[in-house]
């Protein structure tokens, strides 16, 4: 694992160029409104480095899922809504003509807020993926299924019931069974937004522990109401205030010793 | 006109938001005031309280506003209604952080009860539900909101249990007696406090689907 050194003096612009050598997602001039009335996000101008956890956070209502959906094109299914600058992902426009939604959620999984597993048993959610998109060889799919269940930290518990239903996970189970469903689309990247927000102490920790052990092999962006959350799981972390991206900056950084008063205000009046 | 009015609601709702950010961010501090025995932050948090109730004023004028001169109909008319009732409960939900911590400025920190780790585990189910609930009002998710009812009957039981075992210890030592009553009193806040966010989450029911689901008639 690359670690990106921070140096006392100029480190922003240090990581800002490091993070430029991994860049996976980048937002140029990106603004977002739910109708003409409603702007919830304004020039927003922003580089992800891949292999790497990076948190959102905000007060409620400053844009954060907003931000998130536009790196998958979630919010393209409100009537009304519109978007202006670009959104680019592996340095490809994901708005342009002729980008195939289908692959972009492939490439980019995401995991809400609140879990929402199929009501089917828990081998078929996993399984639902690779079979829509045309995997039909047993053996591939009951690998795919186990390697994402794995991934997802869930393989132990649920290994002797994959025929029982979904629903009758407990609520940190059912989570993580929709990682894994996103895990067996094989992405690069993904969108986790509020992912542990429903969920008792234990398996929240559960989730971190297997989002860190996630990143090796992918890309995560995670919204995140919990600023100890942010400072425990992630390497970058951007900061919102109403539709605003106010800092972006490496995690120990934003949360030591912000650039921007707003974060500093922010950080120390909310945490803890 | 028409433009003039959704940027009117548009207004109210961002104020709504605002003020549900200022609610949460007070109960946090009320069991961090608890946990940490801090007088001087339980202070601040009773003064705080005013600007929530300011901003609950000044959030039903607008409404009422709204309803006087422009008599909203079907989905508006729902939001105006629900937002109303939302208003009212995230201004209630502040006066229990007050309760709570008017209580900490009571408590004697010499007696430490048993139980006190049950309270911040209780403040957070009801902060996560307070949390979503906002959620499901900001992105108008019926689904969501379904969802925070659920988890009241988790908090009732956790609140019972909690009362049960904060009696046994008082029992077994009188001195604790006037601690538990402390106890009792913030955790029966914290339990209020999962009420109104069920609450809330009834109305972006409402809000989404003009259901009324309150009292859990039909199910
Ligand atoms: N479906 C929607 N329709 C209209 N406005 C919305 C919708 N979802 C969110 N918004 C508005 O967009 C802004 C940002 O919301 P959001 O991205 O959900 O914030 P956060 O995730 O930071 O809490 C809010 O002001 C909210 O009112
Ligand atoms: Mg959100």
């Amino acid at each position: 694992m690359e670690i990106i050194p921070v140096t006392e003096k100029n480190s922003l612009e240090q990581d800002n160029r490091s993070v430029k050598r991994n860049e996976v997602v980048r937002t140029e001039n990106l603004d977002f409104f739910y109708n003409p009335e409603s702007h919830a996000l304004k020039n927003i101008n922003l580089s992800i480095p891949g292999k790497k956890v990076t948190a959102f956070i905000g007060p409620s209502g400053c844009g954060k899922s907003t931000l998130l959906r536009c790196f998958n094109r979630m919010n393209d299914l409100l009537p009304g809504s519109y978007l202006k600058g670009r959104v680019l992902i592996d340095n490809k426009d994901i708005y342009a003509n002729g980008i195939r939604l289908e692959e972009l959620r492939k490439k980019v999984g995401m995991v809400f807020q609140k879990s929402n597993p199929f009501p089917m048993s828990i081998w078929e959610n996993v399984a639902f993926g690779p079979r829509v998109n045309g995997e039909s060889d047993k053996h591939t799919i009951e690998e795919v299924v186990k390697s994402a269940l794995e991934q997802a930290d869930l393989w132990k518990e649920t290994k002797d019931r994959l025929n029982e239903s979904a629903l009758d996970l407990s609520g940190g189970q059912q989570q993580r069974l929709c990682i894994a469903r996103t895990l067996a689309n094989k992405p690069e990247i993904i969108l986790m937004d509020e992912p542990a927000s429903a969920l008792d102490p234990i398996s929240t920790g559960k989730i971190e522990e297997t989002i860190i052990e996630l990143k090796k092999n992918y890309t995560i962006i995670i919204v995140t109401h919990n600023m100890q959350q942010a400072a425990r799981i992630s390497d970058f972390t951007a900061f919102m205030m109403l539709g605003e991206m106010i800092e972006f900056n490496d995690t120990k950084t934003l949360f030591t010793n912000p650039n921007e008063n707003l974060t500093e205000e922010y950080i120390t009046g909310r945490f803890g | 006109m028409k433009e003039k009015f959704h940027e009117y609601l548009e207004n109210i709702k961002k104020d709504l938001i605002f003020l549900s950010n200022q609610v949460e961010h007070n109960i946090h501090q009320s069991i961090k005031a608890f946990v940490t025995n801090d007088e001087k932050l339980a202070k601040k948090i009773i003064d705080d309280d005013k600007k929530i109730d300011r901003t609950e004023v000044e959030i039903e004028d607008k409404f009422l506003g709204l309803l006087a001169m422009q008599q909203p109909v079907a989905v508006d008319l729902r939001f105006t209604v629900g937002g109303l009732k939302m208003n009212n409960d995230l201004e209630r939900i502040g006066d229990h952080a007050v309760t709570i911590a008017r209580t900490v400025i009571n408590i004697d920190a010499g007696k430490i009860l048993e139980t006190k780790d049950d309270i911040p585990a209780l403040g957070e189910m009801a902060c996560k539900m307070l949390h979503l609930a906002v959620n499901a009002f900001i992105h108008q998710d019926a689904e969501l909101g379904r969802q925070v009812c659920k988890m009241d009957n988790e908090v009732d039981d956790f609140y019972d249990g909690f009362v049960k075992r904060t009696i046994e210890v008082c029992k077994k030592d009188r001195d604790k007696l006037d601690n538990g009553f402390h106890y009792v009193r913030i955790a029966r806040s914290l339990e209020r406090i999962a009420d109104h966010s069920t609450n809330i989450s009834e109305d972006v029911i409402f809000m989404k689907e003009a259901k009324i689901i309150r009292h859990h008639f039909q199910e």
